[in-house]
């Protein structure tokens, strides 16, 4: 395996073409020996078991699919969630900036289907009413202006929050909506022992008509820490569902860090509030095809 | 990714898969980096399959992206690196007595082909080993087709040289 054999010499020939052809054969034969050295030392080394190697590419490019396509269900599960949040934050009645501030706690926020004009403006002066009678009815406090707003679970309602000038302490609201207590858990569409998405945890009783005297459902609201949140008393007034509720602070998961947070009102209080005869005025002015209606 | 489809990937990739990593050992002189480069053309190929599957292209993607999973790998190396050079490559000798033609020799071909620049061992490998087209390796590597034409003869004979005692036709 001499050089002198096996490659031809770099001498060059006067005429250009004869050097330009004698160059070409050159690379040619290089191209060939090259390849042949190459093949043998390539088939020294044997042939090498790829089997795992394929096994982890398919196993790896299987995740990277199933990550690129999570991926796009998560882009569209967000938009979602951004388009619905936006919805809600358009739903009529938001504007009022001090609404925004605390959120109602008794009233799911949801997606709410566009009503005609005129049930909403009937909504609203609803809901001003239920407010006006509600802080008619509150005892003495530092006690904020009513903020309304209706969703088809509850329907409309209103809500006060209590200022002891650190900051809000107690919340009562009370909503408003068709149904009849005589059918006490039809009326009330819900079990009877829920947990919210802030886990809070209600606990709603329908009493018998003869102990109260009147058809009456009762909801406590324990957090998740135990301590307990909120009470409520559910009337049958006219051809509504009144439902009255007293809190020791927002029941939007931002609950007050206080040791032993006091009730919005007494028990006495709420039921007092609950019972007041100056409801039915309002009720009386529900529409039969209120809820769910959009 | 079906079961039909995830079949013609595993049909290709177990028939590939030997001749994707012996071209990966020849840019990079190291069996496991080639190994590691082969299963990264395999993965991205395998999301791709059911775009390309139906062509006639699966080979040459499965190289290009083998070549750019190299080429990027050089890139992101540490400037201190001797990029392309294993060190091992260069103290590796053939075993004489497998082949009692194979003289002493103090070099092998890889071991020299490992000392070329890494631009011209893609040349000498994709238009020598791989068999493409001076316009095929100027498209891969984005060089002009002059380049690539002047590039490979150059390459050949700078192996030449350092196989001095050990040359290319025996």
């Amino acid at each position: 395996m001499a050089r002198d054999k096996a490659i031809p010499g770099p001498d060059v020939g006067p005429d250009g073409d004869v050097e330009t052809d004698a160059e070409s054969d050159r690379d040619v034969e290089l191209e060939q020996a090259f390849r042949r050295r190459l093949d043998d030392e390539m088939a020294h080394h044997g042939s090498r078991p790829m089997a795992d190697v394929v096994a982890r590419a398919a196993s790896r490019g299987r995740r990277r699919v199933l990550v690129r396509a999570g991926s796009i269900v998560a882009s569209v599960v967000a938009v979602v969630a951004v388009g619905g949040a936006a919805t809600l934050a358009l739903q009529p009645g938001d504007t009022d900036p001090e609404r925004a501030a605390i959120p109602v706690p008794t009233v799911a926020r949801r997606t709410v289907p566009a009503a005609d004009g005129g049930t909403e403006v009937a909504r609203a002066a609803l809901a001003r009413d239920l407010g006006t009678v509600l802080s008619g009815l509150l005892p003495a406090g530092n006690w904020s202006a009513a903020r309304t707003g209706y969703a088809p679970e509850t329907g409309i309602s209103a809500e006060v929050t209590r200022d002891d000038g650190l900051g809000p302490v107690g919340v009562v609201s009370v909503s408003l909506r068709p149904g009849d207590l005589a059918d006490c858990r039809g009326a009330l569409r819900t079990a009877g022992e829920r947990t919210d998405e802030f886990g809070l945890k209600h606990n709603i009783k329908c009493l018998a008509p003869e102990r109260e005297g009147q058809a009456v459902a009762t909801e406590g609201v324990q957090g998740p820490d135990g301590i307990f949140r909120a009470q409520a008393l559910y009337m049958s007034v006219g051809s509504g569902l009144l439902r009255v509720l007293w809190a020791n602070g927002p029941l939007d998961g931002k609950f007050p860090q206080t040791g032993k947070p006091r009730p919005a009102l007494t028990d006495q209080q709420g039921a007092e509030i609950a019972r007041s005869p100056r409801w039915e005025p309002v009720a009386r002015r529900l529409p039969a095809t209120f809820v769910g209606t959009g | 990714m079906g079961p039909q489809g995830r079949g013609g990937f595993t049909e290709f990739a177990r028939t590939s898969a030997h001749r994707l990593c012996q071209t990966a050992y020849l840019l990079c002189g190291d069996w496991h980096l080639a190994e590691d480069l082969t299963q990264i053309a395999l993965e991205k190929l395998y999301v791709a399959w059911r775009r390309i599957e139906h062509t006639d292209q699966p080979h040459a993607y499965a190289r290009r992206v083998l070549l750019n999973a190299y080429l990027d790998g050089r890139r992101r190396r540490s400037s201190t690196e001797l990029p392309g050079i294993d060190a091992s490559a260069l103290e590796r000798r053939p075993d004489p007595s497998a082949d009692p033609d194979l003289p002493d020799v103090r070099m092998t071909l890889i071991d020299a082909l490992m000392r070329l620049s890494p631009r011209d061992r893609a040349v000498v490998v994709l238009r020598y080993w791989e068999d493409h087209s001076v316009e095929a390796v100027a498209e891969m590597l984005g060089m002009s087709g002059s380049a690539v034409k002047s590039a490979g003869p150059r390459a050949l004979a700078r192996l030449r040289g350092t196989l001095e005692v050990n040359p290319l036709v025996g």
